[in-house]
Order: C-alpha cells, then structure tokens, then sequence
C-alpha cells in the first residue's frame, strides 16, 4: 500500500472503528454511514496527500510510522514554540495556538480562549520571565491528537543577553495539540505550579552556554564548551515540519534570520535588508558588511550577495541565505534533535567534540562539500551534503540513478510525491525506497526515500560539475552532523 | 443480519456510488459529514461515560470507578502533590483519598474531541465527605481530563486537578493533610 492511499485509509479507520463499537445502539444508522465511508475509502485514490520524507512505508507499520513521525513533527513545532517564548516573540508564539486554543496559567482561575485573549495572557505573563524548560512524563499520540503531560520549569528573565538558571516558575504542564492540514498546534495548555525546586534542576539540566537564547533539548556533553545557537525549522506546508533551517546571523550589531543552506556557495542577502542598513550595492551587486557573527562567533567582516526581495513579512522570516562560503575554514555543528546551530574556529575544536565523532572525509569543489556514500551495493561518489532548497530530502538523485537505487524506472512506479517550496516555479520531487541501505561513514539509514525532480530528471547531470545528487537533512534528523571545514574537509556525526 | 440493517447498509453504499462520480468535492463533503455525526456520537458516549464516572466517584465504589481509567492512566486528584500512573497506583490514589472527598459538581468549559482521543477542561466542586456540600471548606478549581478510545469505548487516560486553591473558592481542605481521612472523619 503507498502512502498516498495509506493517508486517506488512516483518517477514515476511527470512523469504522466507531461503526463497530457502537453497533448495540445505533447500528442501522451507523452501518449507513460505515457503507459510505467504505465507499469513500475505495475512490481515497483522488484526494492528494503527500508523504514524509525519510519513513519507508510498508503497509503493516504504516500507523505506527504515522504516529512515530507526528510525535516527531509536534516535538518539532514544540522546539520552535520554546524559542519564540524565550525570545518574547508574541507574534510568533500565537501561530502555534489553534484559534480556539485554551491556556490557563497558574492562579488565572478562568482560562484564556481564542487567539485575542491567549496572545494577551501570554503577554502578561512573559515579561519578566525567562526561558522555559520541559520533560515529558506522560504522552499519546492519535492521528489528530496528541497529549502530553510534561514537567516545567521557567527561568527568571536576568535581562540582557544573560541566563539564568533560577526558577520563576515549575510545576507540570497538560498540553493538548491538534492537527490542523498536517501541522500541529497547541488546542489547550494547562500549566500547573509546583514546587520550585525541581524547577531549578531542570532548568540546570538544559543549561545552555553562554550564546545559546534556547534549548529545545538536553545538551550533549560534547557541546557544552562551544559557541550555539537555537535554531528553528522552517516547514515544507503539507509535507514536513523540518524542511529548512533558520539560523540567527547578526550583522553590524543586529540580529537577523537567515537560512542556512550548506549547498550554497555564497552567502545572500536581501535587497530589501541592504537598504534597511543603508549598504551601498558595490558593482558586482555585493554589499560590505563591517562585521557579522553567527551563532555568538564573529566572522569578521564580508562582502554578501544580494538578491532582489520584497521586505520580509514577519521579522521571523529569512531575510537571507548563509552559504558554504561564510562557514569555510570553521568548524560546524547541527544538533538536529536539539535544534542547534554550533560554530568553532577551525583550529580551535575542543577534543571532548572531535574524539566523539565518527568522520567520514569529504571534498570541496565547484562551492560545495561532498561526501562519498553507499546505497546498498551502489557506490555515490559524487553526493553533497545541502541542508536548504531540496535538502529537506534525505536523498535526490537523477533519475537514472533513482532508477538503479530503487529498482523502478519512473514516476508512474513512484511511491511519494513532494514540492519543495521555491521562489520560482515549484518543482515536483518524486520518490521510492531504495533497496539497500544508505551508509555514510558511522551513519546506516535503511531503506531510505530517494527522489529525483520530475521536471529535471538529469539536473545533476547538467549542473557543469560531476554530482550524482544531494545528501540533506532528513538523512540526519536523529544525529548531530559535524562539518570540518578546513584543509581536511570531513562531515562526521556524534557518537 | 435483519432487513432493515440490509437495507441501511445498501443505502450508504448507494449513497455512496452517487457521489463517488461527483469528485474530490462531493467526498470531501461526506467525510465531513462523517466526521461531524462521528464527533458528535464519540462526545456523547464519552459524557456517558463520565456521568457514570461521577456517579461512581459520588457512590465511593471503587471498583467501578477503577473500571473507567486506562491501564496506563496518569492520576493526580485535588491536594495531590505529584500524579500517579498505571492502574495499581490510580487504584491506590482512588481508596486512600476517596473516602475525604464528598459529591463532585462539574462543569464544563471546553471539549475537544478527535479520533481517539478527547480532552476535556471542566470546573469542579467537591462537597467535603461529612457535610453534604453546604460546608464553606469544598474544593473547587480546574481538572483536565483525557480520555482515550480502545476497542470497549472511552477511558480516561489522564486527568489532573488543579490544586485547589489556585483561583478558587479552595481553603484549608486544599492540603493533603486535611484531606486525607482522618479519625474524627467517619466514612460515608
């Protein structure tokens, strides 16, 4: 069974799970509505849906990889929710309310309802206070719901760009989340006060160095020393909530977000930002930039690209790209599950992070890193690794090549069907399961999906540079990648 | 199978030929039409449910009350300082601290419910155990519950009250100490 059926089978089995269980009273009327469901169900093949890159879908584990990948995606929107609550980004923290979500804070006595008075409670209770901390004690997932009972503790706000780890505020937390087209959010939150103290460990556990605004997650040891910064995913609408990477880059003193895109070659910034900043367009369309630091380190000085873009919508939206380019001679950590964003200077990588990764080498050439890597018994050479545009794919290839990973010939076989998000016209990727496993150095991914673009099935072929295809994010989604980009290029990922 | 059922289910298997030409549009319109009548039958049975929930809690039996929590059901009832799970330790909440609680009202504020799992943010009042709930010392406040769908209906997976006091009528029942059943606290 493909995805693309599977999701129309899955939001239509609790109704005749429903028909069953309540034949003893009303079974006339529900065996009318079970008839029709079924009948629904055997023309499903009409209504669009889309997969999720990275799950291999076998008919037999298809629910339980559906409700793996949604506890997954609210972890995510979760991590995401944390940051824009550290940042006191009100506008922000009322997109993942539903418009009808519920809060109630301890002490409030009656509730919060709808977006108005949810964005002014949050108002009222965020100044003053510092970054939050949660751990989950008690979860389940459906297909449209998820429930979680967590353990919080929120830190008292020291002002400035300190963190403090004393507790304003623990207790526990019921969250109710619910899908909404295929993104989660928050339908009710319900914190409870607690005593203090546990608050404090809590907060100490995830504390963070001394760059770090967030932590979604628990630090790994190997971290603690470096220079972070939270990072935030951007979703691909329909298809997954990890499609790009927003990183916080500071120029000249202000602190803007931009996509990291590791398959670029050169770091881009918007028009639009240029002339905010009263940079003047040299010739060759660049901007001098006096200072910029990424992630609390400082990067000197650099000349960027700029590209003609409206002024951003919301200040959360990218205002541009950071290439290979302003990353080279560093050392660069993505903590996927955390959603961290680490810098080190080439020569300065503590060995508590290098004696803990497991590299393989790399190659840069033509303004990107590639890797060699091995789907089954078919060696890739010519892969780079890209975490922006198709990067939110484990896998892209041509077509010939998806035809030898995978064991079919085109898209009629295909069994996923994706379009990432583009300035231009959108782009159609379409996938399958390779039959072997994907190995990259320490990194074994089984069966991973692999995707070719329908509308240019031989682009890496024509890209002017040999590349057989793109490794990107969802090959890593569980691990922290570690790019070295010095003399001795190599990609590596904790132990 | 009799008749009637024969021909209810031909009818929604008719039905659904009909529309089935019609496109994405017309099944869409079904599905929520399904989805509405499933909703609004799923909330029904779990009121039912919870009515029998508080009638038992009201009766103080036990084993009826124990029936209506999941398995793998979090607990953490009023003056409880942390919650419990699982059904030995929800059990063991129930009779250590049944017997101090009197009749429960509730009300509810706000319900939502999905395919397996409904939520529920509901007012309580708890009529201390001796006086019948006119005494000035009831529990009042917040408790959300979670109930979940297995195969013989809804059962509550999770549920916590507030502590009461906060933004209530709560007094000094509120404490653990004061409402645990105490000597001079005869059991209904």
């Amino acid at each position: 069974m493909r995805l693309d059926a599977t999701r129309s089978t899955l939001s239509l089995a609790p109704m005749m799970s429903v028909a069953r269980s309540t034949l003893t009273r009303r079974r006339a009327l529900l065996r009318t509505f079970a008839a029709a469901a079924l009948g629904v169900a055997a023309h499903a093949g009409a209504l669009a849906a889309q997969p999720l890159p990275g799950v291999h879908v076998d008919p037999d584990g298809d629910r339980v990889r559906y409700r793996g990948e949604a506890m997954r995606s609210a972890t995510v929107m979760l991590g995401n929710w944390r940051n824009a609550w550290t940042r006191d980004d009100f506008a922000a923290l009322e997109g993942f309310y539903s418009p009808n979500a519920l809060l109630l804070f301890p002490g409030q006595g009656t509730p919060a309802q709808g977006t108005a008075e949810v964005r002014t409670a949050l108002e009222r209770r965020l100044r003053g206070l510092g970054r939050v901390e949660l751990q989950v004690v008690d979860a389940s997932v459906a297909d449209d719901m998820l429930y979680l009972y967590q353990r919080y503790a929120v830190a008292t706000d020291p002002g400035g760009n300190a963190v403090s780890d004393e507790p304003a505020l623990a207790g526990t937390a019921t969250t109710v989340l619910q899908r909404f087209d295929g993104r989660w959010k928050i339908r009710a939150q319900v914190f409870s006060e607690g005593p203090l103290e546990p608050g404090g460990a809590l907060l100490r556990q995830g504390a963070p160095s001394a760059a770090v605004q967030s932590q979604p997650g628990a630090m790994p040891a190997a971290l603690r020393s470096l220079s972070c910064a939270a990072f935030e995913w951007t979703p691909w609408q329909g298809v997954t909530d990890r499609g790009g990477i927003v990183v916080p880059v500071e120029l000249n003193g202000k602190s803007y977000p931009f996509e990291l895109d590791t398959g670029a070659d050169q770091t881009v910034v918007s028009s639009a930002a240029a002339v905010e900043q009263g940079w003047v367009r040299q010739a060759n369309g660049r901007v001098r930039v006096g200072q910029v630091r990424i992630a609390g380190v400082d990067v000197g000085a650099a000349r960027l690209a700029t590209r003609e873009q409206p002024r951003a919508a919301s200040p959360s939206a990218p205002v541009g790209t950071v290439g290979l380019d302003l990353l080279m001679g560093r050392m660069v950590v993505i903590d996927y599950p955390g959603q961290r964003f680490c810098l080190v200077a080439g020569n300065d990588a503590p060995t508590e992070l290098t004696d803990q990764v497991e590299w393989t080498p790399a190659e840069i050439r033509s303004g990107k890193l590639f890797v060699a890597a091995k789907v089954g018994q078919q060696a890739l050479d010519g892969l780079f690794f890209s975490t922006g545009g198709a990067g939110a794919l484990p896998l892209a290839v041509d077509q010939a090549t998806w035809a030898t990973l995978t064991g079919r010939a085109g898209e009629r076989d295909a069994t996923s069907r994706v379009t990432p998000p583009s300035r231009g016209t959108p782009q159609p990727f379409v996938g399958a399961p390779a039959t072997g496993a994907l190995e990259l150095g320490g990194i074994r991914m089984e069966s991973p999906l692999v995707y070719y673009s329908a509308a240019e099935p031989a682009r890496f072929r024509g890209l002017g540079y040999p590349a057989s295809g793109v490794l990107g994010n969802a090959a890593f989604w569980d691990r922290v990648v570690v790019l070295s980009l010095g003399v001795w290029p190599a990609l590596g990922v904790l132990k | 199978m009799t008749t009637r059922m024969f021909r209810n289910t031909l009818a929604g298997a008719a039905l659904c030929m009909a529309l089935a030409p019609a496109g994405v549009r017309a099944q869409s319109a079904l599905s929520a039409s399904v989805t509405a009548r499933y909703r609004a039958e799923a909330t029904r049975d779990a009121m039912t449910m919870l009515g029998e929930w508080q009638n038992a809690w009201t009766r103080d039996d036990l084993r009826a009350l124990s029936r209506l929590y999941d398995p793998n059901a979090l607990l953490r009832l009023p003056g409880q300082p942390a919650a419990v799970q699982g059904r030995e330790a929800v059990e063991a909440a129930l009779r250590s601290r049944l017997p101090a609680f009197g009749r429960m009202e509730v009300e509810t504020v706000d319900v939502e419910v999905g395919d397996r799992l409904l939520y529920l943010l509901q007012r309580y009042t708890i009529a201390p155990a001796d006086a019948a709930g006119t005494s000035a010392l009831a529990l009042s406040g917040n408790f959300t519950t979670v109930l979940e769908r297995d195969a013989s209906g809804w059962r509550i997976r999770a549920q916590t009250f507030e502590a009461p006091g906060a933004g209530s009528s709560a007094s000094a029942a509120a404490s653990p100490s004061s409402t645990a059943p105490s000597a001079g606290t005869p059991p209904r």
